[in-house]
């Protein structure tokens, strides 16, 4: 629905093999996480964002050669606040991006805490992407690239520095994350883990055991 | 940088599973939320902890409430300081020198436990899946099928039979039994229209199954008493009937297998609520004190003060920390944790077992939940056992037997024995003295969280006679962020309507863009 992203995410199926991953966002408040969903997710941008209500979270895809990468964004909503996030929130996640804004040197010494917390209770094989966003606002800049960059390659993160409000770098940091993703069979199946709202549907007609 | 809401619909205290359901039913139809607790991690006495928060939970005394930032009145309003009753007693922990797992072992590999204070299962049919399934939030947590349900008869553990594939793979029973087990179930799923079952309905389910024209055996007597009814001695035919279909109708929904339980602990399925509740707008604040609640004349309680600061609400719903009647009769129950060696790992080992041990000599009946590292409860090669049953001594008295006869000294690790308070025989979850202050259960010796969820949606009825409780929160293509001039569509403090599957979409303004940004009321 309403699907106005531009660029490199495509509009659904092509032929080939869909692939879906839970991607998390993590970083301060206010460093521009919903924003970043909002302009790779519906091409948008709003000044005065407000935390996104009622979305546990969205979807948007990416087309790679034969392909479909198909994102499941889960923000925060709010509850890094008061530093109160739910574990929960990052369990299973394939993929994170790890936002700070570079203008604001406290939220790149928070966004190493969050690498760090991906690391030890992540799955072991999770892509994480360090975002410095903001970065149309460069003339306040705070926390330099090469300093970012040399911490990310250290911790074999991908970085990119991005700008929701001008879109430079976003679409292109999914499209990384895509890539570097397992496309594999094993690396998308979810084992014996069951889908619950799924099969309860195909049983609904309720025979068990009679 | 507190920029807290001062006043808003509802204060939630504590982030047990019945508080984290209210907190997100009121979310979810548009009342405003502020949800503390105290401690510095979700789930309250349904939480999971890693090894080193277990081991320090379970060996902290509760902080005293030390009247700190406590007050005397305010806008003529009367102070009542909030009272934690504590929660553990009895803590015996027990290392094995010899296990090539040492304690510095164990403790290096701490954030690969998830243990579970209230291990419980989740009947596929039972309330817990169908409002996950119901509220649309079952996805933000996984989940795996119980392998096995086996039950303790004599000295002997043996698998229980209850599906048709199981009674016909089961060398536990002989061809007849088997014909008179497959006749007793299907007869379970239709009772009402037995006669011979209703009149039994509100005499002993003990002396129920004995009827000579049931033709059931001692040996599925004690399949159907211990595992598919999980009763009593006094636990009445019709209660037991429920039980039992229940068990039945849980079977196939998903697999060979009654029950379901979530990866990573049950401690998961408060953290669903509370980001449910977020997701609507609640604001959460961890690790803040709250040293008491401001009352009026007609006692009933306006504001909570919490470190030192008052917010103001119309209603507040707390557990068993936050209670300012400080109750003390309360019942407890006996737990023990197991963590054992398994040498050779089971491939696959599924969501684990469930043992039901019969009541016996001085002993009341136990419930045994054990799971390995495929539930990400442990780490490999390792196992956890969980021992539930209601508190008759100590934990350790009641249930120091049982865990030896089940696991040779050679296969135990760690055992910590340890009694929770249980407050879940207390018959009103309003506290007696205090209007507009609800006092949510503990967890409870019961396997699913039923009588939680009835709990949570009775105070929501209390509280908002005309809302709908938690109904189906949109999927992420029914949301639409549609904005014209980058003002929201709609006010926030509306519902969130949604595409309703079920047609009554009446309570919202039918513009058709219901879910959008917003500035939700607090700030």
């Amino acid at each position: 629905m309403s699907n106005r992203a531009q660029g490199g995410p495509g509009n659904g199926a092509t032929a080939g093999k869909i692939c879906q991953f839970k991607l998390v966002l993590l970083g301060e408040s206010a460093v521009g996480k919903s924003s970043l969903v909002l302009r790779f997710v519906k091409g948008q941008f709003h000044e005065y964002q407000e935390s996104t209500i009622g979305a546990a979270f969205l979807t948007q895809t990416v087309c790679l050669d034969d392909t479909t990468v198909k994102f499941e964004i889960w923000d925060t909503a709010g509850q890094e606040r008061y530093h109160s996030l739910a574990p929960m929130y990052y369990r299973g996640a394939q993929a994170a991006i790890v936002v700070y804004d570079l203008t604001n040197p406290d939220t790149f010494s928070r966004a190493k805490t969050w690498v760090k917390e991906l690391q030890r209770q992540a799955s072991p094989n999770i892509v994480i992407a360090l975002a410095g966003n903001k970065a149309d606002l460069a003339s306040k800049r705070a926390v330099e690239t090469a300093e970012a960059q040399a911490y990310a390659d250290e911790n074999q993160l991908l970085f990119m520095e991005t700008s929701a409000k001008t879109a430079t770098n976003v679409n292109d940091i999914f499209l990384a994350i895509a890539k570097k993703l397992p496309k594999n069979d094993a690396a998308n199946q979810q084992g014996q883990r069951l889908n619950v709202a799924q099969s309860a549907e195909s049983n609904q007609s309720g025979g068990c055991c009679k | 940088m507190d920029d807290l809401p001062r006043e808003v619909d509802v204060i939630v205290l504590g982030t047990g599973v019945p508080e984290s359901i209210v907190a997100a039913a009121c979310a979810r139809v548009g009342k405003s939320v502020l949800h503390f607790d105290h401690r510095s991690h979700y789930g309250s006495m349904f939480a999971s902890f890693n090894f080193h928060d277990l081991t320090e939970i379970l060996q902290t005394p509760p902080k005293p409430s030390d009247g700190d930032g406590a007050a005397t009145s305010e806008d003529g309003l009367r102070f009542i300081q909030s009272r934690a009753s504590p929660v553990f007693s009895n803590v015996e922990i027990e290392v094995n020198e010899h296990s090539e797992w040492s304690l510095e072992k164990l403790e290096q590999n701490s954030r690969k436990f998830n243990l579970d204070l209230a291990p419980k299962l989740l009947f596929a049919r039972g309330k817990m899946v169908e409002l996950l399934i119901s509220s649309n939030i079952a996805k933000y947590a996984e989940f795996k099928l119980t392998s096995k349900i086996l039950t303790l008869k004599g000295d002997d553990i043996v698998q229980v039979p209850c599906s048709r594939a199981d009674v016909f793979a089961t060398d536990s029973v002989n061809v007849v039994e088997k014909r008179a087990l497959m006749r007793f179930i299907t007869n379970v799923l239709d009772y009402e229209n037995q006669p011979l079952f209703t009149e039994w309905l509100d005499k002993p389910f003990e002396d129920f199954i004995k009827l000579k024209a049931l033709f059931l055996t001692e040996n599925l007597q004690h399949f159907i008493l211990h595992s598919i009814a999980m009763a009593t001695p006094s636990t009445t035919t019709g209660s037991a009937l429920e039980d039992a279909r229940k068990f039945i109708r849980s079977l196939g929904r998903y697999g060979n297998s009654p029950f379901l339980s979530p990866i990573y602990g049950c401690g998961e399925l408060a953290q669903c609520f509370c980001r449910l509740c977020a997701v609507f707008g609640g604001v959460y604040h961890l690790d803040r004190q709250v040293e008491g609640y401001f009352v009026d004349e007609d006692n009933r309680v306006r504001a909570v003060r919490s470190r030192g600061e008052t917010f103001r609400a119309s209603h507040v719903v707390i557990n068993q920390d936050f209670d300012p009647s400080h109750t003390s009769n309360n019942e407890h129950i006996s737990r023990a944790i197991v963590i054992l060696h398994q040498e050779s790992p089971i491939e696959e080992p599924g969501a684990g077992t469930l043992l039901r041990v019969p009541p016996g000599n001085d002993r009341p009946a136990v419930t045994v939940i054990e799971q390995g590292a495929g539930m990400m409860i442990c780490p490999k090669n390792l196992m956890v056992a969980h021992f539930i049953c209601r508190k008759v001594i100590s934990a350790r008295e009641d249930l120091k037997a049982l865990v030896e006869k089940i696991y040779p000294s050679s296969k135990r690790v760690w055992v910590a024995y340890f009694n929770m308070i249980d407050t879940t025989m207390r018959s009103k979850p309003t506290t007696d003295d205090f209007a507009g202050l609800y006092l949510m259960s503990t967890p409870g010796l019961q396997l699913d969280y039923d009588i939680h969820i009835e709990q949570a949606e009775e105070v929501f009825r209390k509280m908002y006679p005309d809302e709908e409780f938690l109904p189906r929160a949109p999927d992420p293509d029914e949301i639409i962020l549609d904005f014209e001039d980058g003002v929201p569509q709609q006010p926030a403090a509306e519902h969130q309507g949604i595409a309703q599957e079920s047609g009554d979409g009446s309570e919202s303004d039918g513009s058709g863009n219901p879910v959008a940004e917003a500035e939700q009321g607090p700030a």
